[in-house]
């Protein structure tokens, strides 16, 4: 989870990704920034994101962001 | 002919008044109902303005009541100028600055404008008097010196563009859009007048969506978009999601991209999903009326291989000055008339072809160097100055160091543009936090300007006649 973080601070910095849960419905994050993070995703955990998993519900917080990856790890 | 684009207008609510021309999912117009709309606007603006041939802002929220506003704008004999309703108060502050408009419409407020009924007399006695050479719009592109440039485009280059289009392509009545250029890019002239001019219909879609990737997907096939004028960066970006594996838009047959170099594999993907469509890599700039070359995919591509920019498209000359490869230099109808209230820069950039001295000749030094390969397309080599197209804009890193200079928070900075990771780095030297920065760039710049990555240095490195050493700075890129 630290290294999630350490990704997105990467990508957008000065938010606090603790607590912010409108990462993608919130404007954070725009389209660019997710093939960034997917691209890291990839990179740092080895996890690929199929397209259909690029939703507001998966992405709008770290925490969600990082339950998702490991939902596909146990895939 | 036609020699104003509210003409189009005119004969396509006339021939299809009920037909949808624009629809933002939250609003539609029909032809007549925009035409409508637009006269109203125009009358308002043609008694606020009291005259023609003045600039109008229009703060634009990617919405159809731009389109509204831009046509009324057109009827009142006046020229609009788009600007980004997303950014922060003081970039538009500064941007209302440079033009001076006669009057500023926020496009959100369109409803709040106090709107009488159309002023036929007026609108008839301004449209007696169009000239094909009336200034359309003017439109904000990044500026080498570091401020910012306003390119003035006159109707007759929209129309130009426009009839090229219809003539080459299979627009018309069964075209259906799905716009993501935002309007106050020149790119976005094409949905807007092609839809007009052809009585095909527009479906503006939020930025929002391409966040989400295969909702977008779906949403074309529900709104059986058929022909997309993408940013060649969103193109690609569904290529780099991998997100026609979710949802294939079966509808879609036409797909132009435009605005920065593409590589094989990321057609080659959209390929292997729909195989029959055409894909067509457009070439152009602000000062040119978007397209001034094109290139129709018409062979197998190496995942490897850059797309041509093809050739030049009807009615419009290319020269590479200074050899081959060289600099891109374009003729022809499409050019802008210049920058507004910037002569210096018009007079750089909009010169006599340096190529022949026998006639005037005007031309537009794009400051891309490109070469001609064995087919005799053009192919594109490199900037010869500073410009990066960052997010498929066309960023002058200056015009970013000039903003940070001029927040007074810094004491130097200089940018470089990471290619490995599409992204504005910018160093600076001065007391300020790096957050401290970043809120001030936040309110100056747009966000495709603003850096990624902020870094604060005990100096900046320098050559030995004491300019920034940009090598380095490259270099930092690279190590960090």
């Amino acid at each position: 989870m630290e290294q999630l973080i350490a990704i997105l601070n990467e990508i957008v910095p000065d938010l606090d990704y603790t607590r912010c849960d409108t990462l993608v419905s919130g404007r954070y994050l725009d389209s660019f920034d997710i093939v960034t993070l997917v691209a890291d995703i990839y990179e740092a955990f080895g996890v690929r994101v199929p397209a259909q998993y690029l939703t507001p519900e998966n992405f709008d917080s770290a925490a969600r962001i990082w339950a998702l990856l490991c939902r596909l790890q146990a895939k | 002919m036609t020699r104003n684009l509210t003409n189009y207008l005119d004969f396509t609510a006339a021939r299809l008044p009920n037909k949808p021309a624009f629809d933002d999912g939250t609003e539609r117009l029909t032809f007549s109902q925009l035409r409508v709309l637009a006269r109203r606007v125009g009358s308002f603006v043609a008694q606020s303005v009291g005259k023609t041939g003045r600039p109008v802002a229009v703060i634009t929220r990617h919405r159809v009541a731009d389109i509204a506003a831009f046509f009324g704008i057109l009827y009142a004999g006046c020229f609009y100028v788009p600007v980004d309703g997303d950014a922060g108060e003081t970039f538009i502050h500064a941007r209302m600055d440079a033009v001076q408009p006669a009057l500023v419409i926020d496009a959100a407020r369109l409803a709040e404008l106090p709107l009488c009924e159309e002023d036929t007399a007026t609108l008839a006695g301004i449209a007696a008097a169009h000239r094909e050479a009336d200034p359309a719009c003017a439109i904000f592109t990044s500026g080498s010196t570091g401020l910012p440039k306003c390119a003035l485009t006159g109707h007759r280059a929209i129309v130009d563009l426009t009839e090229w289009h219809t003539e080459t392509f299979p627009h018309g009545e069964d075209s259906i859009y799905g716009n993501q250029t935002p309007f106050f890019f020149i790119a976005s002239l094409k949905e807007i007048y092609l839809t007009v001019k052809n009585g095909a219909t527009t479906h503006i879609l939020p930025k929002e969506l391409f966040a989400r990737p295969a909702e977008l997907l779906r949403r074309l096939t529900d709104l059986r978009v058929n022909t997309i004028l993408w940013a060649t960066a969103a193109f690609k970006l569904m290529a780099n999601l991998d997100a026609l594996a979710a949802h294939v838009p079966q509808d879609l047959q036409y797909i132009f991209f435009s605005g920065e170099s593409v590589q094989g594999r990321h057609v080659n993907y959209w390929r292997r999903f729909l195989p029959e469509a055409l894909y067509t890599n457009l070439y152009g700039l602000t000062e040119t009326a978007t397209n001034v070359a094109y290139y129709m995919v018409d062979r197998p591509l190496d995942d490897a291989e850059n797309l041509p920019m093809g050739r030049a498209r009807k009615n419009v000359q290319l020269y590479l000055l200074d050899g081959d490869p060289g600099e891109i230099a374009a003729g022809g109808a499409c050019l802008a008339m210049g920058y507004w209230r910037n002569s210096e820069q018009t007079a750089a950039l909009f010169v006599q072809n340096p190529l022949q001295n026998d006639f005037p000749e005007t031309v537009y030094r794009t400051g891309d160097i490109a070469r001609r390969n064995e087919r005799g397309e053009l192919v594109y080599v490199c900037r010869k100055d500073s410009q990066v197209k960052h997010m498929g804009v066309r960023v002058e890193l200056g015009e970013v160091e000039t903003a940070a200079l001029g927040s007074a928070l810094v004491r130097d900075a200089a940018c470089a543009y990471d290619t490995q990771r599409d992204r504005i780095v910018i160093f600076y030297t001065g007391d300020a936090e790096e957050t401290a920065l970043r809120a001030a760039l936040r309110e100056k710049l747009p966000k495709y300007m603003q850096p990624k990555r902020i870094a604060r240095l005990p100096a900046l490195p320098q050559l030995p006649n004491g300019k920034t050493d940009r090598v380095r700075l490259h270099q930092m890129l690279k190590e960090d």
